[in-house]
Formats: structure tokens, C-alpha cells, sequence
């Protein structure tokens, strides 16, 4: 990434004390560290307990796609005074290739990308792997929801039976 | 995963995999009592054959398909209309009922003979469980009026003094004590119970080509959508008050931040469930046969004046199908770790049915199937006074 020298870099370390170098735009993505810049203006090194390094710099490649992505439409705006309808379509269809490529991920991956991404207050993100979760529960029955999240099913055999007999129409197998 | 963000997922999920969600282990059952918000509750699609308790629910808008079995629909004859969750169905050999199939709980109506002639009958459900039935019989035409908690119908008798009778063709719209329906010809027609009258609209909307028309209400408003095959246009007019008193047709351009459920038993506009889904239009015809999971539900976006898919003649509605609203907060309130034993507090019960042993009982199936029987010969019994008795 081509950067001016005169932009402000911060450092984010993950739990694991890894460190990543971003841009201050970069970084303001997650609301969190943008809170965190406006109360206390010097600070350069952030330390981030919660975020492992895989998730934070998955964090950080999904913040600079972006905010790379609103700079280039800015720039395209400035320049034809106003911005083309197709032209911004198809940037905004290709972000959206772009996440829905960035959303290939495993289910342990994504949960620990939710956690993060609401840790971190990135709304964008948290948006998208919400929905993506959510996208893989669609159409499931009870059983295999459990086996995509790897969740132990700790509902006891009279329990799961009692819910059955009270909402028989939301229990049946999906097709 | 913490609960608030389970709960952030559950608001993108229809009603069916909420449920679904909440029985996947111990932490999440508690979920779907304060996750529900009314605006993530879109219709769902109710697919059911005659006499058979198996059916199928579609969710139009992710195109999911979730085969149910409702004990309740076994005896299951047609459905008239829905309404907030509740279902109107007339059965053989049996009074007609209103049933929620989301809690189980049936509520059976006095019966008459009217109902035995279904084609000239048409009946309905109110989003406050009345149920308007209507009959014609020259020279009357007969309005029956039940709702929670009456043993017998109110039935308010219309004069009629034309050569013939106009023949009703679309569904149905009961606001402010006045029934609203279209005619074969596209015209409006109006029965009002109070002032026992029935007028007709003496106004076509404007590009009115013969075709079928669905009436709904939203927010006080009667609107009318005519879907217009060919050309691809579907407009929606809304009925107005000239100043001199006389109703009108007002075309309507744009719906906003609405989407609406087009079908021929119950028609529902609702606040968009989310931004994209504003200004649609859903038929209850999707493409897709039995062996695809995933069904692409037909519907008409008002901005870009387009079907999508494009091939409107390709999506086909099942015979049997009738829109249903998920009633969240009836299905919150039976929430497993609420074990509510007896009747619904809900704000809309009529007059004393809650306190009556009606069968509004959301017990155990066998208990139920008993209070619903003997309810049903209490409601025999009552009704044999002002009818001639069904069988």
C-alpha cells in the first residue's frame, strides 16, 4: 500500500504480541480504536487482549479493503465532479465479490471474526459475518445446525422431548 | 458465542429457524423470548393439501422450504384467510375453526348451514381474530359476525334491490365495521354492518384492463394491487374521498418502505422487513420444482417497474396456499421456559373468553383434542337455536 510519509501509523498487538503497523485511517475503521484516538490523541501502540494475530490481521485486510475502496470512489468523485451511476455499481458489486470471497472461511474462523469484529466495533464487518453465520443456520434442522457450529447438544432427552410436543411444526426435517 | 450476538444473528433468521436455533442447546432456548423484533417477521408461505396434516411453509424472501406437520390441519377442508398468525379453515364434518398453527390452539366457531355452500360464501379473519362471513341469499345478503367469545354469529340482513347480484372475486377487507371487495368487473364494493347498505365504487382505476386485483389495508388505507401480466406492470391505487364524499382511485407510484404479500386469501403489506426488500411486491409463485431446496419466490420491484424473475408466465403458485404472519408474541409467550398453562393474556381476546373454558388452551394434544371437542358440541348445541344445525 502506497502511503504519504505524513500519515499517522499506529501499532495494533494482537494477544499473541504480534504487532501490526496500520494507518490511523485504517485503524479508525474499528470504532472502538477510533474512540480510543479521539480521548487520547498521542497514542500510538494499542493493545488488543482479545484478538488473536490470524483474526486481527484478517481485521485489518478487511479494513484497508474497504477503506481503500471508499478512497477510490471519493477520488472518482472529485474528479468527474460527480460519480457515474455504473461506475459506482460496479465498485460496489466488486466489494461485495470481494467480502463474500473474504467469508470463506471455516466456522471457527467466523465466530472468532464475529467476536473480533464486536470487539472492535467494526460495523461493516460485523454485518457481514453476522449474515454469513446466519446464512449457514438457513434451511437446517436443529441437528445439523449443532454439527456446522460444532455445538454439543446438552438438552436432555425429556427436555428436547417436551419442546418437540409444543412446536412439532418448527421441529420436522427440512427438505 | 455470547448471547446478545446469537440474538444479533437470530434477527436475520425467519420465525422457523429462530425456533430452530433456540432448541440447539441449553444456553440458546432462552433466546427467542426477547429476540423476536415484529419487524424481522415476514410472511411465510402455508402450503397445505385437503384432509392432510403434512404442509409445507416457504419463506419468500431466502427462498427456504420447511416441511411441517400441523395435527390441527388434519380434518383441514380450505382456508379462507389468515390474519396475524391465525388461520380461518373450514373442515369436514365440523365447524369451521380458527387455528394458530404456530401454538397449536384451535378455536372452533358456531357453525350454520350457510357454510355448505362455499361458492357463495366468502369468510374471513380480522387481525383481531373476528370472523366475517358473507352470504347472499336474494333478496338478502346476509353479514355474519363472530368474534372471540360468541356462541352464536351476529348476522346483520341487506336489502337488495338490483336485478342480480355482483359476483365477488377478490379477497376480502373488513375496516371500520365495512367489508370491501372487488368484483368480477374490477369494481369496488362496499358493505357496511352498521348502516346495512352495500354500494359500489363507481370508479375503475385508471389503467384497469381486466384483470385480477387484491385489496389490502395498511395503516387505515384501503390499497388495490392489479397485476398486469402483459405488459409487466403491477399497479397499486389506494382509495381515496373526493371532497363531495365519493370514493376514488388514486394510482400510487411508490410504496417506499414497504413490501407486500399478494394473495387471493389474505394480502399483507408490512413494514419492510429489511432496506432492500422495500418497494416489492411478492406473488405466492415461485420457480423451482419438488426436488429444489431453494425456491425463488416471484415478486414486482416498484422502482424498476420489473418482475423478477423476468419470466413471469415460468413461477407457478401452489393450489392450496395462503400468506401467514408468524404471531411472535403468541409463540414468545409459549416459550418452553414460560410453561404457560392455561389461555392467552393477549390485549386482543374479546369480552370474556379468557375466562370461559373455550378452547383456547395451549395444553398437551390429547387434553386439547378433548376441551376442542366438547367445545364443539357446546357450539352445536348454542347455535341449533338460531340455525338449522350442519349435518
Amino acid at each position: 500500500m502506497a502511503r504519504s510519509s505524513t500519515e499517522n501509523m499506529i501499532t495494533l498487538m494482537s494477544s499473541d504480541g504480534e504487532e501490526f503497523m496500520v494507518t490511523e485511517k485504517v485503524a479508525r475503521e474499528c470504532t472502538t480504536i477510533r474512540n480510543m484516538l479521539e480521548d487520547d490523541c498521542v497514542i500510538t501502540n494499542i493493545p488488543l487482549p482479545n484478538v488473536t494475530s490470524d483474526i486481527l490481521s484478517m481485521v485489518i485486510e478487511y479494513c484497508m479493503e474497504h477503506v481503500a475502496a471508499a478512497e477510490k470512489a471519493a477520488a472518482e468523485t472529485a474528479e468527474k465532479g460527480s460519480s457515474s451511476a455504473p461506475a459506482a455499481a460496479k465498485a460496489n458489486k466488486d466489494l461485495e465479490e470481494w467480502d463474500k470471497a473474504f467469508m470463506n472461511v471455516d466456522v471457527y474462523t467466523l465466530c472468532d471474526l464475529i467476536l473480533a469484529a464486536n470487539y472492535l466495533n467494526v460495523s461493516g464487518l460485523l454485518d457481514l459475518t453476522i449474515q454469513t453465520a446466519a446464512n449457514l443456520i438457513k434451511g437446517k434442522s436443529p441437528e445439523q445446525i449443532r454439527k456446522t457450529f460444532h455445538i454439543q447438544n446438552d438438552l436432555s432427552l425429556e427436555e428436547e422431548e417436551k419442546i418437540r410436543s409444543q412446536t412439532p411444526w418448527a421441529f420436522e426435517k427440512s427438505e | 458465542m455470547p448471547l446478545d450476538l446469537v440474538n444479533l444473528l437470530c434477527s436475520r433468521l425467519n420465525v422457523v429457524e429462530q425456533m430452530r436455533l433456540s432448541f440447539v442447546c441449553k444456553a440458546w432456548t432462552s433466546l427467542p423470548t426477547h429476540s423476536m423484533d415484529d419487524k424481522k417477521a415476514w410472511p411465510l408461505l402455508l402450503q397445505y393439501s385437503k384432509n392432510s396434516s403434512t404442509c409445507t411453509l416457504y419463506d419468500p424472501i431466502y427462498g427456504y422450504q420447511y416441511s411441517c406437520e400441523i395435527k390441527e390441519l388434519e380434518s383441514c377442508e380450505k382456508i379462507w384467510s389468515s390474519n396475524n398468525g391465525w388461520i380461518l379453515l373450514s373442515r369436514s364434518n365440523q365447524s369451521p375453526c380458527i387455528l394458530n398453527p404456530f401454538t397449536g390452539v384451535v378455536v372452533n366457531l358456531p357453525c350454520g348451514n350457510l357454510f355448505r355452500y362455499e361458492f357463495w360464501n366468502k369468510m374471513i379473519i380480522t387481525s383481531t381474530r373476528e370472523v366475517i362471513a358473507i352470504y347472499y341469499s336474494y333478496p338478502y345478503v346476509n353479514i355474519y359476525f363472530w368474534k372471540p367469545g360468541m356462541t352464536t354469529w351476529v348476522v346483520d340482513e341487506i336489502s337488495v334491490y338490483f336485478q342480480s347480484l355482483p359476483i365477488l372475486s377478490s379477497n376480502f377487507i373488513f375496516l371500520n365495521e365495512k367489508l370491501y371487495c372487488l368484483d368480477v368487473e374490477g369494481y369496488l364494493w362496499i358493505f357496511d354492518r352498521r348502516e346495512k347498505t352495500m354500494q359500489e365504487v363507481d370508479d375503475l382505476p385508471d389503467q384497469f384492463e381486466y384483470e385480477d386485483g387484491c385489496l389490502l389495508e395498511y395503516k387505515g388505507d384501503i390499497f388495490c394491487v392489479y397485476l398486469y401480466y402483459n405488459p409487466q406492470q403491477t399497479y397499486v391505487y389506494r382509495l381515496d374521498k373526493t371532497d363531495s364524499g365519493e370514493h376514488r382511485w388514486t394510482k400510487i407510484d411508490y410504496i417506499g418502505d414497504v413490501t407486500i404479500f399478494l394473495n387471493r386469501r389474505a394480502t399483507f403489506a408490512i413494514p419492510s422487513p429489511l432496506e432492500r426488500f422495500a418497494n416489492r411486491i411478492y406473488h405466492p409463485k415461485f420457480d423451482g420444482d419438488e426436488s429444489e431446496h431453494l425456491k425463488s419466490f416471484l415478486f414486482y420491484c416498484m422502482q424498476t417497474r420489473s418482475h423478477h424473475p423476468p419470466k413471469v408466465y415460468g413461477p407457478t403458485a401452489p393450489i392450496n396456499c395462503v400468506w401467514i404472519e408468524p404471531d411472535l408474541q403468541k409463540i414468545a409467550e409459549k416459550g418452553l421456559i414460560a410453561e404457560m398453562a392455561h389461555g392467552e393474556t393477549g390485549p386482543t381476546v374479546g369480552n370474556s373468553s379468557a375466562s370461559k373454558p373455550d378452547s383456547e388452551r395451549p395444553g398437551k394434544s390429547a387434553s386439547k383434542a378433548k376441551t376442542s371437542s366438547e367445545n364443539a358440541k357446546h357450539a352445536f348445541g348454542k347455535e341449533e337455536e338460531g340455525f338449522r344445525g350442519y349435518m
